[in-house]
C-alpha cells in the first residue's frame, strides 16, 4: 500500500514520532493522541496527496482538541486560523497538481511536465504550508502560545514532533514529488534567507522570554530555522545535515521539556523570575538539563554537535559564506539562552517561601533517553550517518562516508568523537585528582548569603536572583532593540481589524432597509440588462 | 609517543602562558608609568594559591566550574597543531578540525559559568551575564575570518589551511579577514577596550567572583594555557603556523606583544558599546573580505 521512494524517510520520521509520543501517553487524552500518532503514520506513510492531506488535517484537528483542554481560546483561535491557513495553501498546491496530472497517487506525478509559472505557484503555496508549521518568523505567533499554554507534556510532543511535520512535507514535495520541477531558485534563496532571519530573531526572542517554555518555544522556532535553511539547499549532504539536525534537535526538546514538566511539577511555577536554587533540590534534573543545553548549544561532546557540523559544512561546500555567518552569529547568541534556561531555574538563590512537590517518576524515563542518545551520538556521531545515507541514496544523492562510527566526515573534513570525549575525559578526571590531592581543603560555605558582595552583607530579603533577567540589556543595543519591539501580532491584528470591517461592510447588505433592497435590485437588474445587450 | 607530544605541548602551553602573562602585567605597567611585577609574580601567585589552607565552595557545582573551564583549555592546547610540518607537536589535530576548536572555545567558559551561577553571588553571574552578551558580537567577526580561511583553503583541517598559506599568509592575502578577527581577538585575550566581563570596579571582578584558593589557582593556569591557545590559532590561521618552536614563539610573541600594547591603551566599552562596535566595524570589514574572497 505505502510503497512509494522514501519509505525510509517516512520509517525515520514515524520513529521519531513513537519515541516522543509513547513515553508520554497518559490516560487524560489517550484516544487523542492515539488519533495524532495515527494522523503522523497516515502523514508520513501517505502514497498519495489525498491521503497526505488527510493525515495533515487529522494532525491539526487532533493536536487542537488535546491543546483545547489547557489553552485560552484566543490561542485556540490562533492555533486554528495559522493551521488553517497553512492547510488551504497546500490544499491549493493538491488542487493545482491535479489539475495538471489529472491523477494524486505520488507516482503519477511527474513536476517536469509543469509549466514554470504553475510550478512556482505550487512551490509558493508549499512554503506557505511549510513555514506555517514550522513558525517562520511573521507566522510564529501561534507556536510560542500554544507551547506555553499546552500542558507540560503536550509541549514536548509539539515541540519534539508536531514542529518536524513542516520539515517532513517540504523533503517529501520537493525532493521527492516536485524534483524535477522548474523552481525558480530565487525561491529557494529567499527561504535560506528566512530561516536564518528566523533563527536570528527568534534567539533574540527567546533570550528576553520570564516564561520557560516561552524560551523553549523561540528556541524551537530558531532551530527549525537551520533546517530551513539549510534543505533550501536542495543538496544531499544538506538534506542529511537537516535530518541529522531534526533527530538531534527532537532528542534535545523532548529531554529539555520533560525537565521543565518535572519543574513545574515540582515547585509549581513557570517564570524564571520565581524560581532559582534548584540544583541541591533536583540535581539529577539539573543535571540532565546541562546534557540538553550542552547539546541546544551545539558544543562538541555531546550529539548536538553533529547536526551543527554537518550544516556548517554543507553551507561551507556550497560556498554560502554569509549565510553561514549568519547561522554561526545565530548559534552563538543562543549560548546566552541557554544559559539562562540553566541558571533561572538551577543556579543562583533561592526563593524563599518555596514550598516543593515530588516530579512523577515516569517524567525521568524520557529524559533519560533522550539524554543516553545524545551521549551516545556524541561517542559515536556517525551512527544515523549509514541510515540518512540510505535515505540521501533513495532521492537520488550521492551516499555519505560512515566507514568508521567514531568519525562524522565531511568535505570540509572530519572528527573523532571517541577521541574528543576521551581527551575531555582524561583531563577532567585529572585535573578533578588534582584539585582533591591538593593540600587546600575546600570550605563549604553554611549560609548560602555567605558570599562576597562588595563589603556589604546581603540579607535574606535581598533580591540576588535577578540574574534571571539576562537578556534585558539587549533592549538597549540598537540593532537587537527593533527585532524585539516590533511584534508580528500587530500586523495580524490590524489585518484581522481590516477583515472584520470588510465583513461589516458585507452584513450591512443584508441589513438593508425594504426601499434599499429595492433600489439595489433594480440596480441590479438593470446591470444585467445592460451585460445582456 | 602521543603521550609524551601531549603532555610536551601542555608543558609549552603552561609555561610560555605564564610567561606571557608576566610580560603582560609588566609591559601594560611600562605603558602606565609603572614598574610593575616580577615576570615570574602570576606563577608564583598561582602557586601560592594552590597550597593555601581553605578554599571556599559553595557544594559540587562550585568545585567542578573550574575543572570544566580547565579541561576545555587543555583541549584548546591539544587539538590546535603547534607546528605546521612533521609529526611532533601536532597533538590531537589529526582528531579533530577548526569547527571543533571554535566551539571547544567556548565549552570551558560555558562549564564554569555553571559554578559561577551555583554560588549564587549576583556579581558572577553578571560576569557572565555581560561575558555571553558580548560573546554574541565578539564571536560573529572572528566566525566570517575563519569562514573566508576555510574556504579559501577547501578545509576546516588545520594542517591543510596552513598548507594554504605556504606562498603568501593569509594576513596579507585576506587583509580584511585578519583585521576583522584581529579585533575579535583582542576581545577573546580579554583585553580593552573589550574587557568588560570581569571589570574589578563595576561587577567586583565578574566571574572569579568567588573563586579563592586552589579553584583561583586553577583558573589563572588555565587562563594562560587558553591565552596561549588562542594565539596559537591566530598564527595558523593567518600567519601560515610555524615551521619549528622558535618561530612559534617569535609569532605568538609579537602578536602578544601588539594585543597587550592596544589593550593597554585604550578606555574600557560597556556591554552595550562592545557589541555595537563589533557589529559595526570588524563584522563590515569580514562581510567586506568575504565579498573580495
Amino acid at each position: 500500500m505505502f510503497h512509494f521512494e522514501a519509505t525510509l524517510l517516512a520509517h525515520l520520521f514515524f520513529g521519531l514520532s513513537l519515541l516522543v509520543i509513547l513515553p508520554l501517553l497518559r490516560r487524560r487524552d489517550l484516544v487523542l493522541h492515539l488519533l495524532l500518532l495515527l494522523s503522523l503514520g497516515i502523514l508520513f506513510y501517505a502514497s498519495s496527496l489525498a491521503t497526505l492531506f488527510i493525515g495533515w488535517e487529522m494532525m491539526g484537528w487532533s493536536s487542537y482538541f488535546i491543546l483545547a483542554s489547557s489553552a485560552r481560546v484566543a490561542t485556540l483561535q490562533r492555533y486554528i486560523l495559522f493551521n488553517l491557513g497553512g492547510a488551504f495553501a497546500l490544499l491549493g498546491a493538491i488542487a493545482l497538481l491535479y489539475g495538471f496530472m489529472g491523477s494524486l497517487e505520488y507516482r503519477d506525478i511527474d513536476a517536469s511536465l509543469l509549466p514554470p509559472w504553475a510550478m512556482n505557484a505550487i512551490a509558493l503555496l508549499l512554503f506557505v504550508a511549510v513555514f506555517v508549521k514550522s513558525g517562520i518568523i511573521g507566522l510564529h505567533d501561534w507556536v510560542v502560545d500554544s507551547y506555553s499554554e499546552a500542558t507540560p507534556l503536550f509541549s514536548a510532543i509539539l515541540s519534539a514532533i508536531l514542529s518536524k511535520a513542516g520539515i517532513y512535507l517540504f523533503i517529501v514535495m520537493f525532493m521527492v514529488l516536485l524534483k524535477e520541477g522548474a523552481t525558480e531558485p530565487l525561491l529557494f534563496e529567499i527561504m535560506a534567507w528566512l530561516g536564518v532571519i528566523t533563527s536570528i530573531v527568534a534567539t533574540f526572542k527567546a533570550i528576553s522570554q520570564d516564561e520557560m517554555r516561552r524560551l523553549l518555544a523561540y528556541s524551537s522556532i530558531a532551530q527549525i530555522g537551520y533546517i530551513i535553511t539549510i534543505l533550501a539547499l536542495m543538496q544531499g549532504f544538506a538534506l542529511e545535515a537537516a535530518l541529522y539536525h531534526t533527530l538531534i534537535h527532537t532528542l534535545i526538546k523532548l529531554l529539555l521539556f520533560m525537565n521543565i514538566a518535572s519543574i513545574i511539577a515540582i515547585t509549581q511555577k513557570e517564570r524564571f523570575s520565581e524560581l532559582g536554587g534548584m540544583i541541591y533540590h533536583a540535581p539529577v534534573l539539573f543535571l540532565l538539563l546541562v546534557i540538553g543545553i550542552i547539546a541546544l548549544a551545539g558544543m562538541p561532546l555531546l550529539g548536538g554537535f553533529n547536526s551543527k557540523f554537518l550544516i556548517y559544512t554543507a553551507l561551507l561546500e556550497e560556498k554560502r559564506a554569509l549565510l553561514l555567518g549568519a547561522v554561526m552569529f545565530s548559534s552563538a547568541s543562543a549560548f546566552l539562552y541557554c544559559y539562562k534556561l540553566v541558571y533561572g531555574i538551577y543556579l543562583g538563590q533561592r526563593p524563599q517561601e518555596a514550598s516543593l512537590h515530588v516530579s512523577p517518576k515516569s517524567y525521568y524515563l524520557p529524559q533519560l533517553l533522550s539524554a543516553a542518545l545524545l551521549v551516545l551520538l556524541a561517542l559515536l556521531p556517525s551512527l544515523p550517518v549509514g541510515y540518512l545515507s540510505v535515505i540521501g541514496v533513495e532521492l537520488g544523492f550521492a551516499p555519505l562516508d560512515d566507514s568508521n562510527l567514531f568519525i562524522l566526515q565531511s568535505a570540509f573534513g572530519s572528527f573523532h568523537g571517541g577521541a574528543l570525549m576521551g581527551a575531555f575525559g582524561v583531563a577532567f578526571v585529572a585535573l578533578l585528582g588534582l584539585l582533591q590531592l591538593a593540600h587546600s581543603k575546600a570550605k563549604k560555605v553554611k549560609d548560602p548569603l555567605d558570599i562576597s558582595y562588595c563589603g556589604e552583607v546581603p540579607r535574606s530579603e535581598t533580591n540576588l536572583h535577578f540574574g534571571y533577567g539576562m537578556g534585558y540589556e539587549l533592549h538597549r543595543i540598537s540593532f537587537i532593540a527593533p527585532l524585539l519591539r516590533h511584534h508580528s501580532r500587530v500586523l495580524w491584528d490590524r489585518l484581522s481589524l481590516i477583515a472584520s470591517d470588510f465583513s461589516a461592510l458585507l452584513s450591512s447588505l443584508y441589513s438593508l432597509s425594504a426601499q434599499h433592497v429595492t433600489l439595489l435590485a433594480l440596480l441590479l437588474f438593470t446591470l444585467l440588462l445592460l451585460g445582456g445587450q | 609517543m602521543l603521550l609524551l607530544d601531549l603532555l610536551l605541548m601542555l608543558l609549552i602551553a603552561y609555561g610560555f602562558g605564564f610567561l606571557y602573562y608576566g610580560l603582560y602585567r609588566n609591559l601594560s605597567a611600562r605603558v602606565h608609568g609603572r614598574f610593575g611585577p616580577s615576570l615570574a609574580q602570576s606563577f608564583s601567585d598561582s602557586i601560592k594559591l594552590f597550597v593555601k589552607e581553605e578554599s571556599t565552595t559553595f557544594g559540587w557545582m562550585f568545585y567542578l566550574g573550574p575543572v570544566i573551564m580547565a579541561s576545555g583549555a587543555v583541549l584548546n592546547v591539544l587539538f590546535i597543531p603547534f607546528l605546521n610540518q612533521g609529526e611532533s607537536l601536532q597533538g590531537l589535530s589529526s582528531y579533530g578540525n577548526l569547527i571543533v576548536v571554535l566551539y571547544l572555545m567556548v565549552l570551558g567558559p560555558l562549564g564554569n559559568a555553571l559554578g559561577v551561577g551555583s554560588s549564587g553571588n549576583p556579581f558572577g553571574v553578571m560576569g557572565v551575564t555581560r561575558g555571553l552578551t558580548r560573546l554574541l558580537a565578539l564571536e560573529l567577526p572572528f566566525y566570517l575570518a575563519a569562514i573566508g580561511v576555510m574556504i579559501d583553503a577547501g578545509s576546516a583541517d588545520f594542517g591543510i589551511i596552513m598548507q594554504a598559506q605556504s606562498t603568501q599568509s593569509n594576513m596579507f592575502a585576506h587583509p580584511l579577514l585578519f583585521a576583522a578577527a584581529f579585533i575579535s581577538f583582542l576581545g577573546f585575550m580579554g583585553k580593552s577596550p573589550f574587557d568588560v566581563v570581569g571589570a574589578p570596579q563595576e561587577v567586583y571582578s565578574g566571574p572569579a567572583t568567588e573563586f579563592s584558593g586552589k579553584f583561583l589557582a586553577l583558573l589563572m593556569s588555565q587562563s594562560a594555557m587558553f591565552s596561549f591557545a588562542k594565539l596559537l590559532l591566530m598564527v595558523n590561521l593567518f600567519w601560515g603556523g610555524a615551521d619549528h618552536l622558535g618561530e612559534l614563539v617569535a609569532k605568538t610573541f609579537v602578536l602578544f606583544v601588539a594585543a597587550t600594547f592596544i589593550g593597554s591603551v585604550y578606555a574600557r566599552f560597556s556591554t552595550v558599546q562592545s557589541v555595537e562596535f563589533l557589529i559595526r566595524i570588524p563584522t563590515l570589514l569580514g562581510i567586506v573580505g568575504l565579498a573580495l574572497l
